[in-house]
């Protein structure tokens, strides 16, 4: 079978080797997404006419930067499903932070794509061996209740870059509240039964959690050297809690008896997919299968490495919506030193952008409605 | 590093105010609650509005740091925060913060005193609620200060929290506070310190112990004062609000498409719709169709054009990424066909998204506008409904026809405001904010019920207030206004400063000729400033140029109100039935003046007028069986005369109040005869240049009155060197008015003669009693007519064989005045004297048409011309040397 552009991209294994060779596969995977997308969502191909960028203005890596893109808020309100309904898969769900919920629709060809990303992102750092025994803790919801999550399913799919031995989903659904909530004694016990086992522990989830669990532990645990954190998502509704990453990390390291280089944050979007995972020195890394864009947020103009500005995220691999170009209501800056070796730019999170309160005694409709 | 102001000093501060140091900033307010310094009202309207004043100089310092640094800190261009620091020096204008306490509290002075209620029937004073914290919020560049000149002008102790986004302004305002207030007069009652907001402990203790929050913020900031609030702490409530504008067809037709269209991106670009009364949506009549179109594009070219005045502001990164997400997001929307996006080119400078949908879409501000068709404005305002708590300002452009029915629709939907176009931003001095008037929230009233004599009470609760300081005070405040505002003064007084009553004696009389001559139609030198909201009054000359007074509207009113207080106490009372028999027409003001202080007393009133026919006249009082009248003495004797003679029976006239001239002895007894008179008392001494100076009470008797010494001060001169002469002495009367600032008359001669009397009344009113005298210059009022002698010489002047030597003799004739001009020949030759006097009476009619007018009216009995051999009119002195009076006055009125 003719394999085409995108899926070449997506099994390429050298995630983050982004060379000219690799910037051109990408290319040719962007050009195939974009035109399909244009040719098979209308609304689409009525924005990027207005827009004044059509695939055919698409012909070298530099014009990447033209490409239209779509304010990822807008994915939140309107369906926009360049496939039919019956081929969707799966739809994911992320409750996100400004009150309205994120939709993302899979189908057999992007679900089977972004599992190809997230092994070969997660085998480059060397976390991805299916025959390893591993116990996991997550911080997230139990999956049996609320699959289409979007942190549940990123979880469940983390789950899977080695082999279970156990598995405990700490935020639990209590029949009695009718709504989730972090069973902390649960998951220290859990912790404790890990540490026995001895077995490489994964936990995975919201860092706000694993705060709570581990903040008051007196004497705290010993847990395998081999064992990873991979947290994501921010601290959500519990900002005010937020404590700078430096002290987390030197905390989890006291009291889980872990090296610190194994704990790894990660951003990622539920519209978007690709994780930007950090590498052992908490650097967030671009992989092949995306590109980040930092553009001005008043002018939109491409902002070269080192300012900061909105975030822009490209990939072809999304089949479902037209999602292949986003621009993020979150602040970033990009540079290229990072000591870990690898020829990818790193991604610095500056926070959300916009505000969250208007100067001056107006207020909108829309925060009235709220 | 924090500064704050605490109670007239400035103070740094390495960390934010604790606990502990607002806890002693809060006690030291509860110590001045307690003894509040004794600021006037007038004292505090002069100190903000001398503030005022600077901050519109463009060169004051404190401007240009404003300018400097407020830019940044709130994200205005320097034009945009230029306008706010004109808006917010303009509303502390002398002449807006009267109207605005007018409009809200009725009468200033209720803040300084109780003062008693003409319609009520009780006393009434404005108290301070205690102490106000002003919790203000960020980025809202004068509100704070708008908050804290409330707080000023209702005399609380005022603790301002500095929010933490602009920590600036306030304090420069302070500053300037400072300047102006050398004797902490204001400033001793001010505090200004930056805490952190949400800080739990320090927000329970200042709602603990202030008597009042006021809170400027998000719902949060409003949430967290509600809660926990003490019963006896009130908040008051500045939420955040929205606004918005409705067209309709015709409106925009009959205004032009280019100038509604230029007047809505003004109300756009205002405080970069940051304002609670800045637009976020046009709704357009959707019947509209091509017009809307048209409107766009024109709104469009607009908000490009107005860049040119108000430049886009340099915003935030975040405000930015609002705009970007606003315009990305109505950019896919218009993919699916449901809104078009106009938009600048090259920045972000004003976008426009004609939602066609009318879908609630985000309003980033900064020039960001929604246009959104409606059909029905009856289901426009049900829609508008949903958000009705946080209504506040419509602009509405449409037909005359329409408008009552749009404004009525959206006041149901919770707007408290409604504005022409273009007029959304500024808000009229006095207009009540957010659906309330702002001042009487910071006061409470206090009232004294049921009492039988008010002047008793009045004058032991005021009379430490009339005393000399305050008096010169006053005589000062209206000298030293004069000289600034009236060229006239700023000449007289050229080099004069009054710091004692010795420097105020030596001060130039003036007299009419000085005020005519100064004063418009022929220019206004004396005036304090140009005719507007005034009245122009004419003292009815009888012959030549007619001479004007002005008044302004406030003055007006005042002047009413004293009359009010007069004919109480000359004895009119609210269950009367008043004829008004002065005189109407003309620019005379007594007729009018009449009319509204009777209204204040709440008796019936029936504005007559003594120029009506008098079978009307007596018709009018036999009908509605009116028990008083007020009115000149030749017309109250003409209608008695009138009576008498018709045998009117059912015409009783208990009270009679008599202007302009007097009655004599004989007259009150036949008054008191025919009309069954019980009070015959003066309506009040006045004239019309210098209004009210006099009135009678219970206790003073003819030509007695008492000083109206809130309004004038009396003083008597010698007519000759001009100084004063001691008490109890005959002299001109000269006044100097202590609140008319619009025709200040200081030390003017009225050309009455008069004395004070030493003696104190009876009436224990404690206002200073004096003597009217008649006139001083040859003058005399017959018939309600004043005639100058030199008047009626023009008319046989120029007559050959008649000598200069002439005199006018008043006297009456059944109670009527007459007047008798005399006149000797040149010397014993032979004249027809029959017809010389007829001639000459014949030019006097001729030349002064109001003689002639009252002689016609018979308020003049008769005029006789005699002509005599010379020699024949008595003179005083030494024989044939001596002096001939020019008038003789027969009458006898005590």
């Amino acid at each position: 079978m003719h394999k085409n552009n995108v899926d070449v991209l997506c099994g390429d294994n050298a995630a983050f080797l982004l060379d000219s060779n690799h910037d051109n596969m990408f290319l040719k995977a962007m050009k195939d997404a974009f035109s399909f997308h244009y040719l098979h969502l209308p609304v689409y191909k009525k924005y990027c006419d207005n827009y004044g960028f059509t695939p055919k203005d698409l012909k070298k890596y530099g014009d990447l930067n033209k490409m239209p893109f779509i304010f990822v808020n807008v994915f939140k309100q309107k369906k926009l499903l360049t496939v039919k309904d019956k081929d969707v898969q799966m739809i994911i769900t992320s409750s996100g932070t400004g009150g309205r919920k994120s939709y993302m629709y899979l189908d057999n060809i992007s679900l089977r794509r972004i599992i190809k990303i997230i092994y070969n992102i997660y085998n480059d750092f060397g976390m991805y061996n299916r025959s390893q025994k591993t116990n996991y803790l997550c911080f997230t919801y139990d999956p049996l209740y609320a699959a289409d999550v979007g942190t549940a399913f990123s979880d469940k799919l983390l789950a899977t870059l080695t082999l279970i031995n156990k598995i405990y989903y700490s935020i639990e659904f209590d029949k009695r509240i009718k709504d989730f909530r972090l069973n902390k004694e649960k998951s220290l016990k859990v912790l404790k039964d890990y540490e026995q086992d001895g077995l490489p522990v994964r936990i995975l989830g919201l860092p706000a959690f694993l705060y709570e669990v581990i903040k008051d532990l007196g004497k705290g645990f010993k847990l395998s050297r081999k064992s990873h954190i991979i947290i994501g998502g921010g601290w959500k509704t519990l900002k005010d809690k937020e404590i700078p990453k430096d002290e987390f990390r030197a905390l989890i390291e006291e009291k889980l008896g872990m090296p610190k280089e194994n704990i790894r944050d990660l951003y990622g979007l539920v519209e978007h997919g690709v994780p930007y995972s950090e590498c052992e020195y908490a650097n967030m890394h671009v992989s092949i299968y995306s590109r980040v864009i930092i553009r001005d947020p008043g002018t939109l103009k491409v902002l070269p490495p080192g300012k900061t500005g909105l975030i822009q995220l490209q990939t072809p691999y999304i089949n479902t919506i037209p999602a292949i170009s986003i621009l993020t209501g979150d602040m970033g800056v990009l540079h290229y030193d990072c000591p870990c070796g690898r020829k990818s730019p790193v991604l610095k999170l500056m926070g959300r952008g916009g505000v969250h309160k208007h100067k001056g005694c107006a207020i909108t409709a829309l925060d009235i409605l709220k | 590093m924090h500064t704050h102001f605490v109670f007239g000093e400035f103070i740094e501060t390495e960390d934010y105010v604790s606990l502990k140091e607002l806890n002693g900033i809060l006690s030291r307010a509860e110590k001045l609650r307690d003894n509040m310094p004794a600021v006037g009202i007038d004292d505090i309207i002069e100190i903000l509005h001398k503030t005022g004043l600077r901050w519109l100089r463009k060169s004051y310092h404190l401007r240009k740091k404003a300018l400097k640094l407020m830019p940044g800190i709130v994200g205005f261009s320097a034009e945009m925060a230029a306008e706010a620091i004109n808006q917010m020096a303009q509303s502390l204008n002398e002449k807006n913060l009267k109207r605005k306490i007018r409009i809200q509290l009725r009468d200033r002075y209720l803040l300084d005193k109780f003062i008693f209620q003409l319609k009520e029937r009780n006393y009434l004073k404005l108290q301070s609620l205690g102490i106000v914290s002003h919790i203000s919020a960020g980025n809202v560049f004068a509100g704070p200060v708008d908050s804290l000149v409330q707080g000023i002008l209702t005399k609380n102790v005022n603790v301002l929290k500095l929010s933490a986004a602009d920590p600036v302004f306030p304090l420069l305002f302070l500053e300037s506070l400072r300047e102006v207030d050398k004797d902490k007069k204001i400033i001793s009652t001010i505090a200004a310190v930056a805490f952190k907001g949400g800080t739990k402990d320090i927000e329970k203790e200042l709602k603990k112990r202030s008597d009042c929050i006021v809170v400027w913020g998000g719902d949060e900031t409003v949430e967290s004062y509600r809660k926990e609030l003490p019963v006896k702490t009130s908040l008051i409530e500045y939420g955040p609000k929205i606004s918005f504008s409705v067209l309709t067809c015709d409106g925009l037709k009959k205004k032009g498409m280019p100038q509604a269209a230029k007047l809505i991106a003004k109300d756009i670009v205002m405080w970069e719709q940051r304002a609670c009364s800045s637009p976020q949506v046009i709704y357009i009549e959707s019947k509209c169709n091509k017009a809307i179109g048209a409107f766009l594009e024109a709104l469009a070219s607009e908000l490009s054009a107005i860049k040119k005045n108000y430049p886009y502001p340099e915003l935030s990164s975040d405000e930015k990424v609002e705009i970007t997400k606003a315009r990305l997001i109505s950019k896919m929307d218009e993919a699916f066909g449901e809104c078009e996006v106009l938009e600048s080119d090259k920045d972000q400078s004003w976008t426009i998204v004609y939602d066609k949908q009318d879908k609630e879409k985000p309003s980033p501000l900064n020039r960001f506008i929604c246009v959104k068709p409606y059909d029905d404005i009856n289901k426009l305002a049900g829609k508008l409904k949903k958000i009705r708590y946080y209504m506040q300002t419509a602009s509405v452009l449409a037909n005359p026809k329409e408008f009552m029915h749009i404004v009525s629709c959206l006041v149901s939907s919770g707007i408290d405001r409604v504005t022409e176009i273009g007029k959304m931003s500024s808000g009229k001095p006095g207009s009540p904010h957010d659906g309330k008037f702002e001042l009487e929230q910071l006061l409470r009233w206090v009232n004294i019920e049921s009492l039988p004599e008010r002047f008793d009470i009045m004058k032991n609760l005021q009379y430490e207030e009339v005393k000399k300081p305050a008096l010169f005070h006053a005589i000062y405040e209206i000298f030293d206004f004069s000289r600034k505002f009236s060229p006239f003064y700023k000449n007289l007084y050229k080099g004069r400063e009054i710091k004692t009553w010795d420097d105020f004696y030596s001060l130039p009389v003036i007299d009419k000729h000085d005020l005519y001559k100064n004063t418009p139609p022929k220019r206004n030198k004396l005036l304090t400033g140009s005719l507007s909201e005034s009245y122009i009054f004419s003292s009815g000359g009888t012959t030549g140029a007619p001479k004007f007074s002005f008044y302004t509207y406030e003055e007006f009113e005042q002047v009413t109100d004293i009359l009010t207080d007069t004919y109480l106490s000359a004895g009119i009372r609210n269950t009367d039935v008043v004829a008004n028999l002065f005189v109407a027409g003309n620019l005379w003001a007594s007729f009018m003046a009449v009319n509204a202080a009777l209204e204040k007393i709440g008796c019936v009133t029936m504005p007559v007028a003594g120029n009506s026919d008098m079978d009307s006249i007596i018709s009018f009082l036999s009908s509605f069986k009116a028990n008083a009248v007020l009115g000149l003495p030749s017309i109250i004797l003409q209608l008695a005369h009138y009576i008498e003679a018709k045998k009117i029976k059912n015409i009783k006239i208990e009270k009679i109040l008599y202007g302009g001239e007097h009655f004599t002895v004989e007259a009150r007894k036949y008054l008191k005869k025919v009309l069954g008179t019980k009070i015959i008392r003066s309506a009040g001494y006045a004239s019309v240049d210098a209004g009210p100076i006099g009135y009678q009470c219970e206790h003073t008797k003819d030509t007695v009155h008492h000083v109206l010494s809130d309004y004038v001060y009396v003083q008597i001169i010698d007519p000759e060197t001009l100084n004063p002469v001691p008490v109890g002495q005959t002299g001109e009367i000269t006044v100097t008015l202590l609140k008319r600032k619009f025709m200040p008359l200081i030390k003017y001669r009225t050309g009455d003669s008069g004395r004070i009397i030493a003696e104190s009344c009876h009436c224990a009113r404690g206002d200073v009693l004096f003597e009217l005298l008649g006139r001083c210059d040859d003058v005399v009022r017959v018939g309600s007519v004043s005639i100058y002698p030199h008047e009626i010489e023009q008319a046989f002047r120029d007559i050959p064989g008649l000598s200069h030597i002439y005199q006018l003799v008043a006297d009456t004739k059944r109670n009527k005045d007459i007047l008798t001009v005399r006149i000797e020949l040149k010397d014993d030759r032979k004249v027809d004297k029959k017809a010389l006097s007829a001639r000459i009476k014949d030019n006097i009619l001729k030349q002064d048409f109001e003689l002639a007018w009252v002689l016609q009216e018979r308020w003049l009995e008769d005029l006789f011309v005699e002509i005599l051999p010379p020699g024949r009119i008595p003179r005083t002195g030494a024989g044939q040397r001596g002096k001939v009076k020019r008038v003789v006055d027969n009458r006898k009125i005590k």
